[in-house]
Parts: C-alpha cells; sequence; structure tokens
C-alpha cells in the first residue's frame, strides 16, 4: 500500500474533525498550548502550524473571541467561543453525528 | 538568544508585518510552555540538544511562517477546472494553430530577411527563431493565465456561467457528439465570407492603381477551372454549419455529410496548390517592376492561406473522424 496515499487521505479524514473537536474543546475558556494538550490527552494530537492558524481562521469567521491576558508570568492568549460559534457548533456536531451513524451501518 | 528566541525571530521573519507580534508571541508562549513542562518531567534543564529536537518537530521556520499565510493555494479546486480548461483551449487552439501557421510561413519566406528580419538566413534558422517564439508564446500564454487565476482566487471570485445549464440540452446516447453553438456560428460566419469572396473574385478582376497608374488584377484560370465545385464545397460548409444550428449533435449520417464536404474542399485546396500561380498583375512598362514585386508577394501569401486552409481542413476531418469514433466506443461502453 502507498503510504503517501494513506497520509493524504488520513489527512483528508482528521480535517474537518479537527474543527468540530477545537470548537467543542473552547466551550470552556483555553490559552493555545493547554487547548493543544487538552486535545492530544484525550487523543487527538495537533501541531502548533495547524492549530493556531485554524484558530486564527476561526476567530476571522467570528466563530471564536480572545484576549490576551498575563497567567503565570507571562502574556497568554485565551480563546472561546462565540454565540455564533455554539450556534455552528452544535449544528456541526449534529452534522458529525448523523455521518457518524450512516456510517456505522454502511461499514 | 536561546535557540527558542532563535526560532522565533526566524519565523518572525517570513510573516507578513501586520500579524509578526501577535503569532510571534503566541508561539514563544506555546514553545517555552512545553519545554517547561519537560523541564518539570526531567527534573532538569533541557540540554541543547532535546531543545533543538522539540523545535525541530515544530518544522522550518519558513514551513511553520507559511502555514499562518491567508492563501493556501495559488488556484483552488472551485477554480481549478476552468484554469485547466483555459490552458487547453489557450494553448491547443491558439499556440499551436499559431506556431502551425508561423512555421508555413516560415518555410516559404525563409531567406527573404529584407521583408522581414524574422525571415534572413536559411529555413532552420527561419525554424529555430518559429519555434523560439512559439515556446515563449506558450509560457506567457501559461504564466499569465496562472497569474489572472491566482488573483481570482484570491478576490475569492466565483466564476457562475455555467451554474445555469440546461440538462435538457444534453444529447441522448447514440445521437453523437454536441458541436456548441460558438463553434457552428463561426463556421457558418467562414463559410459566408469565403462564399461571398470566391464569387467576387472570379466575377470582377479588379483594377488598381500604384502611383496614379493603372495596374490590372487577374486571376488565373485555375480559379475558373475549380469555380463550381469550390461553390458547392463552400456551400456544403454552409449547409453544415444550419445543420449543426438546428441540431447541435452530430450522427453519424451527419458526420459522414461533413467529411464529404471536408473531402471535397481538401481536394479542391490541393488542386490550386498544384497550379502553383494564381494572379498575375499586368501594368504599363513605368510600373512593371513594382507590378512584378506586388505579384510575386500575392502570390505568396495566397500559397500560404492555401498551405494554411489545407492544415485546418485535414486536422479537422482527422479531429472529426476521431470524435466519431470515440463518440462510437463510448456508446459502446455506455451499452454495456
Amino acid at each position: 500500500m502507498d503510504p503517501t496515499l494513506l497520509n493524504s487521505l488520513r489527512l483528508e479524514l482528521r480535517r474537518g474533525c479537527l474543527t468540530l473537536a477545537v470548537l467543542a474543546q473552547l466551550r470552556a475558556e483555553h490559552y493555545g498550548y493547554t487547548l493543544r494538550k487538552a486535545l492530544a490527552d484525550l487523543g487527538l494530537d495537533i501541531d502548533e502550524g495547524t492549530l493556531y492558524p485554524l484558530l486564527r481562521r476561526l476567530e476571522s469567521q467570528d466563530l471564536l473571541t480572545s484576549e490576551w491576558r498575563e497567567e503565570g508570568g507571562r502574556k497568554k492568549r485565551f480563546y472561546r467561543l462565540t454565540p455564533d460559534g455554539r450556534q455552528i457548533f452544535k449544528q456541526l456536531l449534529a452534522e458529525w453525528k448523523g455521518i457518524n451513524q450512516s456510517l456505522d451501518r454502511i461499514v | 538568544m536561546d535557540l527558542i528566541d532563535r526560532y522565533l525571530v526566524a519565523v518572525r521573519r517570513h510573516l507578513p508585518r501586520d500579524i509578526q507580534d501577535d503569532i510571534v508571541r503566541e508561539l514563544a508562549d506555546s514553545l517555552r510552555s512545553e519545554a517547561e513542562e519537560r523541564e518539570r518531567e526531567l527534573g532538569r534543564t533541557l540540554t541543547g540538544e532535546e531543545l533543538a529536537g522539540l523545535l525541530q518537530q515544530r518544522g522550518h521556520p519558513w514551513l511553520m511562517a507559511s502555514r499562518y499565510l491567508p492563501q493556501q493555494h495559488l488556484i483552488g479546486p472551485a477554480l481549478f477546472p476552468y484554469y485547466r480548461r483555459a490552458l487547453t483551449v489557450l494553448i491547443f487552439w491558439v499556440v499551436l494553430p499559431l506556431t502551425l501557421v508561423g512555421g508555413a510561413i516560415a518555410a516559404i519566406y525563409a531567406g527573404h530577411g529584407t521583408f522581414n528580419p524574422f525571415f534572413s538566413g536559411d529555413a532552420w534558422r527561419v525554424w529555430g527563431r518559429t519555434l523560439n517564439a512559439a515556446w515563449n508564446g506558450a509560457i506567457y500564454t501559461v504564466g499569465i493565465t496562472t497569474i489572472v487565476f491566482a488573483i481570482l482566487e484570491r478576490e475569492q471570485v466565483r466564476i457562475t456561467a455555467l451554474d445555469r445549464w440546461d440538462p435538457a440540452s444534453l444529447p441522448e446516447p447514440g445521437h453523437g457528439r454536441a458541436v456548441p453553438r460558438s463553434e457552428s456560428v463561426f463556421d457558418l460566419i467562414v463559410s459566408l465570407t469565403i462564399l461571398v469572396w470566391a464569387v467576387d473574385l472570379v466575377r470582377m478582376p479588379s483594377l488598381i492603381h500604384y502611383d496614379s497608374k493603372p495596374v490590372q488584377f487577374v486571376v488565373g484560370p485555375i480559379w475558373g477551372q475549380v469555380f463550381y465545385p469550390f461553390l458547392a464545397a463552400v456551400t456544403g460548409g454552409v449547409a453544415l454549419a444550419l445543420i449543426d444550428l438546428i441540431r447541435p449533435w452530430r450522427t453519424t449520417l451527419v458526420t459522414s455529410f461533413a467529411l464529404v464536404v471536408n473531402a471535397a474542399q481538401i481536394a479542391i485546396v490541393l488542386v490550386l496548390l498544384r497550379a502553383g500561380h494564381w494572379v498575375t498583375m499586368a501594368a504599363g512598362p513605368d510600373v512593371a517592376e513594382q507590378a512584378s514585386t506586388a505579384e510575386l508577394w500575392a502570390n505568396r501569401s495566397i500559397h500560404v492561406a492555401l498551405l494554411v486552409a489545407a492544415v485546418i481542413l485535414i486536422a479537422d476531418t482527422l479531429y472529426e473522424i476521431w470524435r466519431m469514433a470515440r463518440s462510437r466506443r463510448d456508446d459502446v461502453v455506455w451499452a454495456k
């Protein structure tokens, strides 16, 4: 089997799931590092090069809001869902559950 | 300055000015938080090698910075089919035909540098220049098309031309290939123009003036010999274009008719080519030399035009045969 093909398909599969996972995790406030760690602890590794650009994109789409605050002697940027983000998250979650149920029946 | 600082400076260098500080501050916090956590786990400070390993996992600074850029692809999947189509049309229907025409002109006018410096030198040199010009044309075409589509992508322009397509316009399987109306209209205009031009040319040998002296423009006898077959073949072309307009798909019957018309047109063009001399400029002795030069160039131009017509007609015939074969093969696959 072609490992490059598998990797490419795996990335494709993960892309949408990562957005959903980040939105889910940001129902509670997090800063970048704790968000990444929380996701990793739950089994979803995501590197900075993917996470931070994703956070910026979601913020530019008004799904997230962020603010710089000092914690532990360092300035950190805290993220949380906006009301729009919550709405979209609910709809995406319903969509994902539907797909998951269909897939369960298919495979 | 430790390795993390050096990494952050390097990342910063590749970021747009307006987002540099924001991104680097956040990345700095993330890297330092992870390094500190590792140190807590190990109960000691990280060695230079361990720190380097941690940074290496993040990727090259330039690569890391590039992920923050707003545009991650030059031409996205929505525009890519249009981009590929535009390139195909431009390369195969503009650059390639121009190269063939240029090649034909080069072959005929080689050695006539006084007419244009492009034609100086032997045929090989002129061919070399033609190929070079074609290559440059192809590169410019690809480059400019890519830039245009990259700008459309950047500006998030959406092409809606094909959104309102009509499924009823699709030909039924077995009814042959669809002929675009633009192609039929173009063929009709070309055929009618040739028809009008041909009738006019044979009926009225014209009189032109050179330095106020009359020069008689006399068409050669070959035009009279092929006049009626020529008229019939071009009229066949007009009829074919009209059929295509009314019923825009080529059945086997219509394709056969198209091949007969093309074959007749090719035969006439070949007969005309064999004549070798098509017009004569008759003039008084005071402008005889100029009339002779004009006659030479007029005949050369007609020669080129006939060669181009022959190439286009033969290519069109081969294309029609290929499309007919493919259409049949597709129908067989469909039927299975």
